[in-house]
């Protein structure tokens, strides 16, 4: 790689940060522990005032290089490391790769497991908007929000304890099926989880998404047209919040998602405000695909009948999923070994912090936190 | 099906796909010198670059683009091979690219010549050892993979 000489002349940062700043401006470190980069972002940032002249997202402070351990792993046990690289919705990237197996190998799931994942993807989409509310008020300085945020996803957790094996780093999907079925107690959980969060949105949006305080800190902040979207690869609610209803469930359908009635929120509006309005759609939305598939499930195995290890051909696939912050993508080659030949995880929050630099460029300091929650990163998913 | 748009460029090989198989609409194999037109042609049609990723093959590196559309859906993954480990950069075509690049030259020691600041992204900056080179041993033949793609005999003919 690079010799200490190389990286002295090449510098560490992408905007040359260390040759220094200008005159009567000042450079500014903000992360890998600043209260408002959740997980471990770090921004070199340039201000004059309180403009910002140049910002630089620095990675890689919680790299595990997933890839490589899949190479080493067999496709199974390769599994258990897709609960951890998005620890809000796991089970998205559960998805991603065990569908990039079942899609090569041509071995689909059974259908009550179709449902099963569409319900848990569904319900832990939904906890990860609610954290992502709570936290992204806390950034702007609204404390009691996330205290009704994690009364609602403590419910929702425990539903998830009991449909997957855990709370947060799931691991539930296996080729052909799901590992825990759902009680007809379960059931009734979930329905009167759906009743209960039905009941609070309307309390979130006149407390919360009504408040002027906050309209003052999301409206006209961060416009990102969608030349810029496409220029970057940005999807999911920051793709939609600038007015494209592009959604991996209905551009690229897979599973029972065809036969489910959903709609893709949509805002014209392109600043913050319009991405924080596509989640809160999207929390109706997901409650609506949740009611329908719990009505529909159908009854039988949770496993589809197939070889403990699964026989991947050799070839390539790419599997994408509709993540709670975009597309995630899954590239898997196999040179037919038990193995994976090269697997490249796609992740959507990589591609949308990428245009920060660009967006922020201009902007308050204040805006730029403002910006940075509207983007809902989850770091160990940027650096994997 | 009418001739696709990326085959205006001079192909090594193409192959039609199918998505429900492979997630991919359409598979291009391309002389290195080639990814950046490519890149300027689904630029011009509306695409957006989902990734950039390195794989190795027996026969050298193979740097492979996925581009989609958000109005027309379908996947088409232009690819090309290189001896020596260094291709064009495209990161003036999509800035999301120049992240996606350092991500390959982190991984696989990959050069993209043109690149802004090809520094390192996620490792630390004093790593020494791509982590996902191969072994000269454990590559396969790029046909074992890319079956429609008859391997070239060498680069040179290529």
């Amino acid at each position: 790689m690079f010799t200490k000489e190389q990286i002295a002349e090449r510098g560490f940062y992408t905007q040359h940060f260390e040759q220094g700043k200008q005159d009567n401006s000042l450079i500014l470190n903000m992360g890998p522990q600043h209260p408002s980069t959740h997980g471990v972002l770090r921004v070199m940032l340039e201000i004059d005032g309180e403009y910002i002249l140049r910002a630089d997202p620095v990675l890689g402070y919680i790299h595990r290089m997933h890839e490589k351990m899949a190479e080493g792993k067999t496709y199974a046990q390769f599994i258990t490391n897709m609960g951890r690289v998005d620890y809000l919705h796991a089970l998205a990237w559960n998805w991603a790769f065990v569908g990039a197996v079942e899609k090569l190998g041509e071995t689909p799931p059974s259908p009550r497991a179709e449902y099963l994942r569409v319900i848990t993807c569904e319900l832990n989409r939904i906890s990860s908007h609610l954290l992502w509310w709570g936290a992204y008020l806390l950034d702007l300085g609204a404390f009691t929000p996330i205290l009704y945020a994690f009364d609602d996803r403590e419910e929702l957790l425990d539903i998830l304890q009991d449909l997957t094996g855990s709370r947060l780093t799931y691991a539930s999907f296996t080729f052909g099926g799901v590992v825990t079925d759902m009680s007809d107690a379960l059931k009734e959980r979930i329905t009167r989880f759906i009743a209960r969060l039905r009941d609070r949105l309307p309390m979130y949006k006149s407390l919360v998404t009504d408040n002027f305080i906050l309209l003052g800190r999301v409206e006209d902040i961060g416009h990102i047209p969608v030349d810029m979207a496409v220029r970057y690869g940005a999807t999911g609610p920051v793709l939609r919040g600038s007015g494209v209803a592009y959604d991996v469930r209905r551009a690229e359908p897979y599973s029972v998602y065809p036969g489910l009635d959903f709609v893709v929120p949509t805002s014209d509006r392109t600043d913050a405000l319009g991405r924080y309005l596509v989640r809160m759609q999207e929390l109706e939305q997901s409650l609506n695909i949740v009611e329908q598939a719990v009505a529909q499930i159908p009854a039988g195995d949770i496993q589809a009948k197939m070889p403990k290890k699964p026989k991947v051909p050799a070839g390539e696939v790419f599997f994408a999923v509709e993540g709670a912050r975009g597309k995630i993508g899954c590239y898997l080659q196999s040179n037919g070994s038990g193995s994976p030949y090269r697997v490249k995880l796609r992740a959507p929050s990589f591609s949308n912090l990428s245009l920060f630099a660009e967006l922020s460029q201009g902007t308050l300091l204040a805006d730029a936190v403002s910006i940075l929650g509207s983007l809902d990163l989850v770091i160990p998913e940027i650096d994997r | 099906m009418s001739a696709h748009f990326l085959q205006d460029l001079p192909c090594l090989f193409t192959a039609a796909q199918d998505p429900l198989k492979t997630g991919l609409t359409f598979s291009v194999l391309l002389p290195p010198d080639q990814v950046r037109e490519a890149a300027r042609l689904c630029r011009g049609k509306g695409y957006h670059l989902e990734d950039v990723t390195v794989s190795e093959v027996q026969e050298g590196t193979l740097v492979l683009y996925h581009y989609d559309h958000f109005d027309r859906p379908g996947r088409i993954c232009c690819m090309a091979l290189s001896a020596d480990n260094s291709f064009d950069s495209i990161a003036d075509i999509f800035p999301g690219a120049d992240w996606h690049e350092r991500e390959c030259c982190d991984f696989f020691g990959t050069a993209f010549a043109g690149h802004p600041n090809l520094i390192p992204l996620l490792l630390p900056p004093d790593a020494q050892t791509p982590p996902l080179k191969k072994q000269d041993g454990n590559k396969v033949p790029l046909t074992t993979i890319f079956p429609w793609a008859q391997a070239p005999a060498t680069l040179e003919e290529a």
